[in-house]
């Protein structure tokens, strides 16, 4: 999941540029209150006859552990070497501090992922030594650590897709976990991927996305809106592209929402280049030169 | 002299709840609640909660009530927003509230001002009912607002 692969069907004259939910739901950065605040509300009264003055009784809500990960890639692609070393950030977006199990796959590998440990941005020799293949890193609340999975040598292009996930338990958003903890809007857990390109590749893919809440702000709250941008930048002449990208788990398709290149396309299988086909946005670009872009964008709302 | 004032002080003093005594005011916070039907089907409620997470909404309210035999006039009612929330707007079935981004000028949102630009829901810190009318003895209302829990 969440690679580009480029099919060079040359035979066939096919080029397809398919791309799976590249980047999960990452929580956007907000400062949350954190967890175990206590809110207390009171209201005061007054009258002027007679003359009154009184204060409502306190009122406290306290406020509950939101469980959160998130992790970036460094690059969506990066060239193949001898050591293949894929950098990525994993940050903890909730108000609680947690413990986040990272794991990666390359191919058919479990890949050593070194950690940042002291957090100075740096991966030195001691954290390379202490690389493991399903290391837990603690972070405070909004905090982030550097990762770098040692891929080693690979022959052949491959996706390298990283995973982090909260200690305290991961699912549905919304879900309940111990201690009045919630799991947010990512589910508690998230994934990144870098392709590990020949230098042949007929494109690359990159997958961003904005967040837009009812109430204006850009919380991942139930409602929010979410609009992905996928762009795919083609360096050679490539026949028949597809794009093929799954609504992410959580979250339900805005009808109707796709543009191609900033215009909009249909979501039944008709006389334009898009469609949406069981849980997927498919998206036919056709012949498309070198040095072209394409852009897409969709909609989806957090449920 | 002074021995006739003291107890007249003490009175006084103890007399802030006891003028307060024909009106009864209870605040209560109520957040959402998801609740799976069933049918698998999640809802949200509105309940009273002691917990809540960021992005929760909740509603702030009031109650009150003119227990006296006297109507009640300048009826006020003064709510300062409290750190880590987000004041959203009137809660349904509830008069809209004065509202104020700095304590001392109350107005209508649109009516205010943060800087060089409109106020937004975000910086409201204070919001504040005037009844109108004197409230009369035994009569009841609620107030109440939406928020965001940041």
């Amino acid at each position: 999941m969440g690679d580009t692969t480029i099919d060079r069907g040359v035979k066939r004259g096919l080029a397809a540029v398919c791309a799976a939910a590249a980047l999960s739901v990452s929580t956007p950065a907000l400062a949350q209150t954190a967890a175990g605040t206590t809110i207390v509300n009171i209201a005061r009264l007054t009258a002027s006859s007679p003359s009154t003055a009184l204060d409502s009784n306190a009122v406290a809500l306290t406020i509950g552990a939101i469980v959160d990960a998130a992790i970036v890639a460094d690059r969506a692609s990066q060239p193949l070497t001898a050591q293949n070393e894929v950098g990525f950030t994993i940050r903890n977006p909730g108000n609680a501090a947690d413990r986040f199990t990272v794991e990666a796959v390359a191919g058919e590998r479990g890949p050593a992922i070194a950690v940042d440990v002291d957090g100075d941005g740096q991966i030195d020799d001691t954290e390379r030594r202490a690389a493991s293949v399903r290391p837990v890193v603690a972070l405070p609340p909004g905090g982030e650590r550097r990762i770098l999975v040692l891929v080693g040598d690979v022959p052949v292009p491959l996706a390298v897709t990283a995973t982090v996930t909260a200690a305290r338990g991961h699912g549905a958003p919304g879900t309940a976990l111990e201690d009045d903890a919630v799991i947010g809007a990512s589910g508690a857990q998230a994934t990144a991927t870098t392709r590990l390109t020949d230098t042949t590749d007929a494109a690359r893919f990159d997958k961003t996305q904005a967040v837009r809440a009812p109430d204006g702000s850009t919380r991942a709250v139930p409602g929010a809106v979410i609009t992905y941008t996928l762009v795919a930048q083609f360096v050679r002449d490539v026949r028949n592209a597809r794009i093929a990208d799954m609504i992410p788990a959580g979250t339900a398709y805005v009808p109707g929402s796709i543009t191609i290149d900033s215009r909009p396309a249909t979501d039944p299988v008709d006389g334009d280049a898009a469609q949406l086909d069981a849980g997927t946005v498919r998206v036919a670009l056709g012949d498309v030169p070198a040095a072209a872009t394409r852009t897409i964008t969709f909609q989806a709302i957090i449920q | 002299m002074f021995r006739s004032l003291g107890p007249l002080l003490l009175t006084l003093a103890a007399a802030t709840p006891a003028l307060a005594g024909p009106l009864q005011v209870t605040s209560r916070v109520l957040a959402q609640v998801p609740q799976r039907a069933a049918d698998g089907t999640m809802t949200v409620a509105m309940r009273p909660a002691a917990r809540a997470v960021p992005g929760d909404r909740v509603v702030f309210e009031l109650t009150f009530r003119n227990t006296g035999t006297q109507p009640l006039a300048g009826v006020v009612f003064d709510n300062p927003v409290p750190a880590g929330v987000a004041y959203r707007a009137p809660a349904p079935g509830s008069a809209a509230p004065e509202v104020s981004v700095d304590g001392r000028r109350f107005a209508t949102i649109d009516a205010l001002r943060v800087g060089d630009r409109p106020a937004r829901a975000d910086d409201v810190t204070h919001v504040r009912w005037r009844l109108a009318r004197p409230l009369a003895a035994g009569a009841q209302g609620r107030l109440a607002f939406l928020a965001v829990l940041k």
